[in-house]
């Protein structure tokens, strides 16, 4: 019970900053992308970084999408009215 | 202030805190990180020593092996070219044209002027308006009588730049240019004294390329080819652009993406041995503009050139004469990678 408390603690945390971490990289892409309208030849977009930078935020998005659907799945809230529907 | 009003501010102080670090972390490794280049392979080098055995150019197209190849392995020696081609004549590039430019030995050095047996420079500075606002620039009249008097230097410092003016009083120029900024640069081809530096092409960047037989021609982007390029013996390449002459004739499109008023450096050129170096001081209201890409096509085109190529402009944009910035550079400029100097030709 007390493992199963500080592992969802863990989770807590870790989603939350996964969340963070998120928007730094989704706002430093935006910014690259209004950039590179402006300027193209400092390959704002199409330069290895940035590909790599792209690659880290969908790995991002898709862990804290898959944990944001784990939390809302366990929430007790929903699973009280899972329970009271069936 | 509730105790959830603090904490939220503490998250949003400590999110920008941590999104800068990540920003400058970014702009370090995409672009203000130098990057490296490695001499790939020395193209043949006027030999000034050696008699003109014939008049025409090193130009060696029969022996495409002794070209540098594609291959960008970085941990391969440099291997100096050997050729049997002949050489140019060492004061052979304007072949006896504009004599009255060149003095008989004797260095003449004005405010505005510089003449010596192998170099004739005329610096003039000129108004125009545009768009009922002043700009100003300089045009640099270059002739010389060895491609050797045309030479790019680097910066000699450990961030890899330095100011313009520094870097001409190091390398003993007459007149000097910001460059093509190209060590901060990824991509694009990049060719300095005769020494292949980079040979990965920009996608989206044309082509400049001075050939060791005086001729400048300029390449539009997916309209390069390296082998060619290298079998005419190149002297310089430079990648930024974009081309501004489309055979001698002013161009209304542009390979680039900043076309608005800006100050400008760019390189002409008239034929073999004539060039001219122009600077457009820009970004300064009731001084000078700067000058939209059409613009200075236009100019290019009115100064005569037959063919002009565009280099990196706004606070990089300075022009150096006798080691003292002559321009008026926005922001009093910025350091720079690179330049193009004339100077007297090497020994």
């Amino acid at each position: 019970m007390k493992n199963n408390k500080s592992l969802r603690v863990f989770l807590r945390i870790t989603r939350i900053l996964l969340s963070h971490i998120t928007i730094y990289f989704a706002v430093l892409i935006l910014i690259c992308y209004f950039i590179d309208r402006v300027n193209t030849a400092m390959e704002f977009i199409s330069s290895p970084l940035s590909k790599t930078f792209i690659m880290i935020l969908a790995f991002l998005a898709l862990i804290t999408s898959v944990l944001n659907i784990i939390a809302l799945w366990h929430n007790p809230d929903k699973r009280r009215e899972r329970k009271r529907r069936s | 202030m509730t105790r959830n009003t603090i904490k939220i501010i503490t998250v949003v102080a400590v999110d920008a805190v941590l999104f800068a670090i990540l920003l400058l972390t970014f702009a370090w490794f995409h672009h203000a990180k130098p990057q490296n280049v490695t001499d790939l392979g020395t193209f043949e080098f006027p030999k000034l020593s050696q008699p003109p055995a014939v008049s025409s150019p090193p130009v060696n197209t029969d022996t495409p092996n002794e070209t540098p190849s594609n291959n960008t392995d970085t941990t391969e020696s440099p291997v100096p070219i050997e050729s049997e081609a002949p050489t140019p004549e060492p004061t052979g590039l304007l072949k006896g044209k504009f004599a009255d430019k060149f003095t008989s030995g004797e260095v003449i050095k004005t405010a505005d002027t510089y003449r010596s047996k192998n170099v004739c420079i005329e610096i003039s500075e000129h108004d125009m308006k545009v768009q009922y606002n002043p700009v100003h620039y300089f045009v640099a009249d270059i002739y010389i009588q060895d491609i050797t008097s045309f030479r790019c230097a680097v910066a000699q410092t450990s961030n890899n730049k330095e100011r313009v003016e520094v870097m001409a009083r190091n390398n003993d120029a007459i007149v000097a240019t910001s460059g093509d900024y190209f060590l901060f640069h990824k991509n694009g081809l990049a060719i300095r004294n005769g020494v292949l530096l980079r040979e990965t092409l920009h996608p989206d960047q044309d082509v400049c390329v001075l050939y060791q037989d005086g001729t400048m021609e300029t390449y539009l982007k997916g309209q390069v080819d390296l082998q060619s390029i290298y079998a005419k013996l190149p002297y310089h390449a430079w990648s930024f652009g974009p081309k501004l002459l489309d055979n001698g004739q002013p161009m209304t499109k542009f390979n680039t993406s900043v076309e608005t008023w800006n100050p400008r450096c760019a390189i002409g050129y008239y034929e073999p041995g004539h060039y001219c170096l122009v600077l457009v001081d820009g970004r300064q209201t009731g001084y000078s503009l700067g000058l939209k890409m059409q613009d200075l096509s236009k100019l290019m085109f009115d100064l005569g050139c037959t063919e002009a190529y565009n280099l990196d402009g706004g606070m990089t944009a300075m022009m150096a004469y006798d080691g003292e910035l002559i321009s008026k550079p926005c922001g009093g400029g910025r350091q720079n990678s690179d330049i193009l100097y004339i100077a007297e030709p090497l020994s």
